[in-house]
């Protein structure tokens, strides 16, 4: 009995602390951004907004912050249109192919960053050094690297919507795979879809290693010029910090809102066919 | 010829054979059940017809049109899951619809299936609802009724009712059976439960190890059956080896019991055979005073079934079953030692032990 009146209490203290550990870092940088003077006392002296000022009056700020969010996104669309693809395969059509398939998604878990930077780079300037240094290289680099996310996110989804049982109720209703795919997997892929968008988008847009070195200042993002302005001014760069951080929010709200309506839209669309 | 025909199917994965020399012909009005334990190959040979999985060897004819190698999705076959495999995105009517959608059938000729399906399968109430909103009987009528929503050449059903409670299945067992008769479409239905075999199918295919073991009416299959398979499978019989130590009579030795029988089915003196009789034919105490056959033994076990209780004995070595009206097993308990008569006529030899 004692222990069922104390569960509420433990629980409470678990999410307080689960709260502050996470989100600290955060109230910290944003504090530090809007502080005035903030060097001997617990909390900051003043405020001011003049760091996001002084942010915003910065010329590459406005492109840094586009190249980040067209790279983060680009990088969604590929890993989102690659594992669809890939896994309804694996779960329709070569189940004996999942384990390996989880296996190989790990691979970038276990690599360096840096590592996995400087492979490509070797690798395309032997095979095709054209694409060195170019977006394009970031943008596969990224993709490559974020496929785990994607990948177990949408593993779990398929396997709870046992998806090749779905598959084969649409072939015995006339459907081709294309068509079910469409109609009956994708709609019910939105959580999968929503968690593991969010993982590769706000991984993608605050990567710093691999744009360093494959792209470096050449088409500098976000996280690359905020590095470049640590030396210079600290509160402009925890203004930089801030800001990615609310895109990147932003934009999973956003990745989540679409996925959880994708269910909605898709179905009256089957409806309305005629 | 049947409306659908299947020659020599067989059925590989890797070492394991599934379904071999499979031959069954079904018409077109005609409802033939699948029946046998786990892994005898059922559903394997339904998936087979369904397209789902592809036959290493045989052919599969619907209405004279060899579909052996066609894609499930141009077989216009019409399938029922024991999972229901319902698409959760889309509401009952969506689900019913889907099909025909597919085959770009036009919106008010799929509204008119959609409400004459919901007729037929009780659903009107429900049109607008999700899966997840049903329950385990109607998610199962809105499988039926999608399946049928395509004017299926056959239906096929895959233990459609495993999955739910003990009066539900009884309550759709015999709704799939007035639908099945009212649409007239053949179909084949997988199960492994005999109770629904027998209730619904016009004839009853016994498997065995991927064979067909025997193929009957439910009747014959139950009161007559030919293998030691089925009749272990079917029923509550008594299922004894023995040998054959007169013609005349027709007589059998069972361990140290003489069995006089209804015939020998061609077994010379001498011959090791199997004799079945079935449990409610075993008679108790001043009942079966009069049978040919007498057994004493001594009651092990009573588990009562409602009108009926089925006692367990153990005789000269051997373990008989007995179903009897239950007032009658109420006279008797576990220990005690009882007379058993049996007639001839429930003796049927059925072939070699």
């Amino acid at each position: 009995m004692r222990g069922l009146r104390l569960a509420p209490v433990l629980g409470g203290a678990l999410w307080a602390g689960f709260v502050v550990y996470s989100t600290l870092p955060l109230v910290a940088t944003t504090l530090f951004s809007l502080s005035r003077r903030w060097v001997d006392t617990a909390l900051p002296e003043g405020f001011s907004v003049e760091s996001y000022r002084a942010m915003v009056q910065e010329a590459p700020f406005l492109p840094s912050l586009g190249r980040s969010t067209a790279l983060a996104g680009g990088t969604l669309v590929i890993v989102a249109t690659l594992c669809i693809l890939l896994l309804t395969w694996v779960h329709i059509r070569a189940p004996r192919l999942g384990p390996p398939a989880e296996v190989i998604s790990l691979i970038p878990f276990a690599l360096p960053w840096v590592v996995v930077a400087l492979s490509l780079v070797r690798f395309y300037g032997v095979l095709y050094p054209r694409i060195l240094n170019t977006p394009l290289l970031l943008l596969l680099a990224h993709g490559a690297v974020s496929i785990p996310f994607m990948y177990w996110a949408l593993d779990n989804n398929l396997r709870a919507i046992n998806a090749r049982l779905l598959y084969e109720a649409g072939a015995t209703l006339g459907a081709r795979w294309d068509q079910t795919l469409r109609y009956a997997l994708l709609p019910n892929l939105g959580p999968g879809l929503a968690t593991g968008g969010m993982l590769v988008f706000a991984n993608s847009f605050g990567e710093y290693a691999l744009s360093r070195l494959i792209v470096g200042a050449g088409w500098a993002t976000l996280p690359v010029w905020q590095a470049s302005l640590i030396n210079r001014d600290a509160r402009v760069t925890s203004a930089i910090t801030v800001v990615g951080i609310a895109v990147a929010v932003t934009a999973s709200l956003a990745i989540t809102v679409w996925a959880s309506r994708l269910r909605g839209e898709v179905a009256p669309a089957a409806g309305r066919q005629g | 010829m049947g409306y659908i025909e299947i020659e020599r199917l067989e059925k590989r994965f890797g070492p394991v054979v599934a379904v071999r020399d499979f031959d069954l012909e079904v018409a077109r009005d005609e409802l033939v059940a699948l029946l046998g334990p786990s892994g005898c190959g059922k559903s394997t040979t339904l998936r087979m017809i369904a397209g789902l999985d592809l036959p290493d060897g045989g052919r599969i004819r619907l209405d004279g049109q060899d579909v052996t190698h066609t894609p499930p999705h141009r077989r216009r076959v019409g399938m029922v899951f024991q999972e229901y495999a319902l698409f959760p995105n889309m509401t009952v009517a969506e689900n019913i619809q889907f099909g025909p959608m597919i085959a770009g059938t036009p919106a008010p000729e799929r509204a008119r299936r959609v409400a004459e399906l919901a007729e037929l399968t009780a659903l009107p109430e429900t049109l607008h609802r999700y899966p997840h909103q049903l329950s385990g009987g109607q998610r199962q009528r809105v499988a039926l009724a999608r399946a049928l929503a395509i004017r299926p050449r056959v239906l096929l059903l895959d233990e459609p009712l495993s999955a739910l409670d003990a009066p539900i299945r009884q309550a759709l067992r015999a709704e799939i059976r007035r639908i099945q008769q009212q649409v007239r479409i053949a179909t084949i239905y997988v199960t492994h439960d005999q109770e629904e075999a027998l209730a619904l199918a016009d004839r009853v295919v016994v498997m065995e190890a991927g064979r067909i073991c025997e193929v009957g009416m439910p009747a014959e299959i139950y009161h007559r059956p030919r293998s030691a398979f089925t009749a272990a499978f079917i029923g509550s019989n008594n299922l004894l080896e023995g040998v054959v130590v007169s013609g005349q009579p027709p007589t059998v030795r069972c361990g140290g019991q003489l069995l006089r029988c209804v015939s020998l089915d061609g077994a010379a003196d001498g011959a090791r055979v199997m004799v079945v009789i079935p449990a409610e034919s075993v008679q108790l105490g001043a009942a079966g005073a009069g049978a040919a056959n007498r057994v004493t033994g001594v009651i092990t076990l009573k588990t009562f079934h409602g009108p009926l209780t089925r006692i367990e004995l153990a005789a000269d070595g051997q373990r008989w079953l007995a179903l009897l009206p239950s007032p009658v097993a109420a006279a008797c308990a576990v220990g005690e030692t009882v007379s058993l008569g049996i007639p001839a006529e429930a003796c049927r030899v059925i072939g070699r032990a």
